[in-house]
């Protein structure tokens, strides 16, 4: 081969039918000897002829590139719309290979201008230039100036063409789509890539969508209703956002998304909320999650919530209402409606509305509503819910043996674990607490809770929620349980060490005081325990006073019980459950037919009132008689006797029954706790709280004091500001606290007086 | 100011008509004692014994004024035993227990006050009064002190409201609230029977800070519960 650098002319010569054909004939393509020989003559030329390069051959190349352009888009003339923008298409691919191969031949060119217009010309813009070349970019300008200029309008009719097909559903090419606007992007300046794509496509292609849109969807409810429109619009935002994702920039998708939700969900937002209103009440919680979602792109789910709000409150008093009496007499069925609305919109929350929090804080807030001002439980005129009680007794007779107690544990579990959910919307929790503390200890002093394993696991829950010093007496009870098994084991063992024996099987009980709201009722006379028990008790109090030195034992007799076996019906044995009183009684009849009344209190002790009871319980259930059935004329002349026609169908007769005297049914121990009572309990710990937070404050404004106590005592009731002013005066006169004499009244405090 | 003893049966103002055999007593002992004793004591050299004398003259027991003897020393003096002038005297002689002075208290009292006779201790009675009234720290003590001076119940702490109330228009008499104030504590509505001594310290501040039409009354701040009521009864009353 000759090493003599060649000619301008002559590698021109060389070079120039071979370039041509790269643009115009393509497919033929170029052998690899060819293309070895260009590349080496471009090369030699290159690396003897600095000046020359840039002078004279590169102008020609630039040229020939500007003139192929020309000549490729000759044919784009009189083509129609469709056929352009595929012929704009397939022209652009090969161009930009046509280009690439070029721009790999003249290599050396590149070089030479890169380094040499490094220098001289941009150096700021250096580093971005150095991987594109001076070619490539001529010969994108050359595309831009022959191809699209000239077309850019026609090409954008033909794109909104396509994807308007698309969008009806017709079968288009959206792959030229995606080619065009790569290419649109190639055009773009290198500080703006994309200001070509949004100055020839994007903007009105978001303009067109929302044109399109506008009509589509006002037509579309009109016709078809908002429940199918949200179907539809599901379907379409899916649709558009595949296509852009699929085939546009990526950039463009926020700002189609802005106008498709403001077309298609603002825009109805209205009537969105309207719908939902039915659509909750048809419990068409498919098309409820739609609208979520789709109002949750935007944003607009205040009108839902408020909705949804109203809606709860409205259902949770209907399902009473519906139910009124029995509500209103059964916990459980009142219980049972509350849990059921409750349940059915947390589903639904969790089901439709993606557990939205704002949404359960609504929920919440309605809830609450519900609970405390359902017409079952809530007294108008008062303005006092039952509810603390109603669910205290709830929990008392799933707990408790009998009707109510559900055996089976995972479910008792649920019930209870319900149970704390409604709890936790109680403004009196003091209300509940100190009923559920009433019940607890009937039932575990009357060995009627069903399950300690239940018990303790209630006790977790409500320690889980209202934190441990709210359950210290429900511990303490249960404790108190445990203990008394052993002290029981012990006193036998202490029996049997004195060998001394006890007349009867006896159970005690021994309970702290303070844990247990039990006492004995007042009597004007103390009970006189019959000799039968005396032993046993006195046996007990030796044993105790020597094992627990300085304690005290009281016996609360008024929650003894006692078994009796009655032999009062010939060939029959009956098993009596009785109370203390009414053993006393009975065993007075073991000796004599008949009792007056004197007789009765001159043995037992007691009084008048406080074996009325006793005494009336017996009758109903039929174990004895009394010559004046009716309580009133009752005197101390007045006698009983047993009643030897006694019959019963079964053998366990239970003497403890509830009786009708004067306007209330009674039996022993009253059910729930008085008002008075807790009045009472909350002025203490009103008190108690103001006390403490002075003595750690020591001065404090009027005002901050009212909050801090608020806060302290929140956990267990709302306090009525009336009613921490009372605790306070009352605390002022009691010289806890004094206020302080500022010459400003507004900045008079109340100190703590050590 | 002076009000029947809780156990005796009569009223013992000058101008009310005797009705015990005791207090018919008195009063001819005063008409008997009036023309003899009085120049004595002015012609006195010693200030401390004209004012031992001048008890000795009223006493009705061993180093007691009773009421019915603070009555005619009033008269003497020429106020009446229910003014404030009075009430400022019991205060001077820091005096326990309404309707009785002890010797000591009256001596002591007396002698604060730099007055060995009737008519100089009348003159200081004035100016102090006014000079009180002009004062709110010293009015503070007089009217602190016209609490535990007036309450007969539970070691001091408790005034009935009827006491309560007449001892109002005897101090206050220039707040704008105090008749209104004084016809809720008369009236048996709210069932009151006793007001504290923190009551009666926020009254004299009620009627400093309290504008007359109520409107800057506020529930939220610090007073006790009896302004709230008395509040809404004047609202109610009012409408």
């Amino acid at each position: 081969m000759a090493n003599q650098p060649l000619t301008l002319d002559e590698l021109w010569k060389e070079c120039e039918k071979p370039f041509q054909d790269l643009f115009i004939h393509l497919k033929e393509g170029l052998t690899k000897e060819k293309y070895i020989k260009l590349y080496t003559n471009v090369y030699n030329y290159c690396s003897t002829q600095n000046e020359g390069v840039l002078k004279d051959f590169y102008p020609r190349i630039s040229n020939l590139i500007k003139q192929k352009a020309k000549e490729i888009m000759e044919k784009a003339d009189g083509l129609p719309n469709d056929d352009l923008l595929l012929f704009f298409r397939n022209k652009w691919n090969d161009w930009k290979f046509s280009s690439r191969v070029l721009k790999n031949l003249l290599e050396p060119v590149n070089k030479i201008y890169t380094s040499d217009g490094g220098k001289t010309q941009q150096q700021q813009s250096s580093s971005d230039q150095t991987n594109t070349s001076k070619i490539l970019i001529d010969s994108l300008n050359a595309w831009r100036d022959a191809a699209f200029k000239p077309l850019n309008s026609r090409l954008l009719t033909a794109l909104e063409t396509i994807i308007l097909k698309d969008r009806n559903g017709d079968s288009t090419n959206l792959q030229v789509l995606s080619d065009t606007l790569e290419c649109y992007v190639q055009l773009g300046q290198d500080k703006n890539k994309l200001q070509v794509y949004i100055d020839h496509f994007e903007t009105t292609f978001l303009k067109s969508t929302e044109d399109f849109y506008r009509i589509e969807s006002a037509e579309f409810v009109a016709k078809n209703g908002i429940p199918q429109y949200m179907k539809h619009i599901s379907v379409r935002i899916e649709q558009e956002t595949t296509r852009v994702q699929k085939f546009m920039p990526i950039t463009t998708l926020d700002k189609l998304n802005i106008r498709l939700n403001e077309t298609l969900i603002v825009n109805f937002k209205d009537q969105f909320a309207e719908k939902f209103l039915d659509l909750l009440s048809e419990n068409k919680n498919d098309e409820l999650t739609m609208m979520y979602n789709l109002l949750f792109r935007v944003n607009h789910l205040e009108s839902l919530r408020k909705n949804l709000q109203d809606f709860i409150k409205k259902e949770g008093i209907k399902e009473i209402e519906n139910d009124l009496k029995e509500s209103q007499e059964k916990p459980q069925v009142l219980i049972g409606h509350l849990l059921e609305t409750y349940n059915r919109f947390n589903r639904l929350i969790r089901e439709s509305f993606s557990n939205d929090t704002t949404f359960l804080a609504a929920m919440d807030r309605s809830f609450a509503h519900v609970i405390n001002e359902n017409p079952a439980s809530y007294d108008q005129k008062k303005k006092e819910s039952t509810i603390p009680v109603v669910l205290a007794k709830f929990c008392d007779q799933i707990l408790r043996k009998g009707p109510y107690h559900i055996s089976d544990e995972g479910e008792l579990e649920k019930k209870l674990a319900e149970a704390v959910c409604l709890f936790k919307y109680l403004p009196d929790k003091d209300i509940f607490m100190l009923n559920y503390q009433k019940m607890l200890s009937k039932r575990l002093v009357e060995d009627l809770s069903a399950s300690e394993d239940a018990e303790a696991s209630m006790i977790n829950k409500l320690k889980t929620h209202q934190g441990f010093d709210y359950c210290t007496k429900l511990t303490r009870m249960i404790n108190d349980m445990r203990l008394c098994k052993d002290i029981n084991a012990n006193f036998q063992t202490y029996l049997n060490e004195n060998s001394l024996t006890l007349p009867y099987t006896f159970n005690f009980y021994v309970l702290t005081n303070g844990s247990w709201s039990l006492t004995n009722k007042t009597s004007s006379n103390p009970f006189k325990p019959p000799s039968e028990m005396l032993s046993s008790i006195t046996y007990f109090e030796k044993y105790y006073k020597s094992s627990f030195k300085g304690r005290v034992l009281t016996f609360l007799y008024d929650f003894s019980r006692a078994d009796v076996d009655s032999r009062q019906v010939r060939g029959k044995i009956y098993k009596l459950a009785t109370t203390a009183y009414q053993m006393a009684i009975l065993l007075l009849l073991n000796t004599q037919d008949k009792v007056t009344r004197f007789q009765i209190l001159d043995s037992i002790g007691l009084d008048e009132n406080s074996i009325r009871l006793p005494l009336l319980a017996l009758m109903k259930t039929g174990i004895i008689e009394s010559d004046k059935p009716d309580y009133k004329e009752w005197n101390n002349d007045t006698s009983f006797s047993i009643n030897a026609k006694f019959a019963s169908k079964k053998m366990k007769v239970n003497c403890n029954v509830a009786v009708q005297i004067g306007e209330t049914k009674t039996s022993e121990g009253a059910q729930t706790v008085s008002n008075s009572e807790i009045e009472k309990e909350r002025y203490f710990k009103l008190q108690a709280a103001i006390v403490r937070i002075m003595k750690s404050k020591k001065v404090l404004s009027h005002n901050d004091l009212v909050v801090e106590t608020t806060n302290q005592v929140s956990k267990w009731f709302a306090p009525k500001i009336a009613t921490i002013k009372k605790a306070i005066e009352y605390l002022i006169e009691q010289e806890y606290i004094r206020r302080t004499a500022d010459d400003n009244p507004n900045q008079r405090k109340y100190e703590y007086m050590a | 100011m002076v009000r029947k003893g809780s156990n005796t049966t009569t009223t013992t103002t000058a101008k009310s008509a005797p009705a015990t055999k005791q207090a018919e007593s008195v009063r001819k002992k005063r008409k008997n004692d009036e023309d003899k004793v009085q120049p004595h004591i002015k012609k006195s050299s010693s200030p401390f014994t004209s004012l031992q004398m001048m008890f000795e003259k009223y006493k009705d027991e061993d180093n007691l004024m009773g009421p019915d003897a603070i009555c005619k020393f009033c008269f003497d003096l020429g106020l009446a035993p229910e003014s404030i002038q009075v009430l400022v005297l019991a205060w001077q002689m820091n005096a326990d227990k309404m309707g009785y002075f002890q010797k000591e208290e009256f001596v002591v009292g007396l002698e604060k006050l730099k007055s060995y006779d009737l008519v100089t201790l009348k003159k200081e009675l004035i100016q102090l009064t006014a000079q009180v009234l002009g004062d709110p720290n010293k009015f503070l003590e007089l009217y602190k002190f016209s609490f535990g001076y007036s309450s007969e119940l539970v070691n001091k702490k408790l005034l009935d409201v009827n006491t309560a109330a007449e001892l109002l228009e005897l101090v206050l008499p220039q707040s704008v609230h105090t008749p209104n104030f004084v016809s809720f504590l008369r009236s048996d509505k709210h069932n009151l029977k006793v007001i504290n001594k923190d009551h009666w310290l926020c009254y004299n501040e009620f009627s400093k800070t309290v504008k007359r039409d109520l409107s800057n009354y506020d529930q939220q701040d610090a007073w006790p519960l009896l302004f709230d009521t008395f509040v809404e009864f004047v609202q109610e009353q009012d409408r």
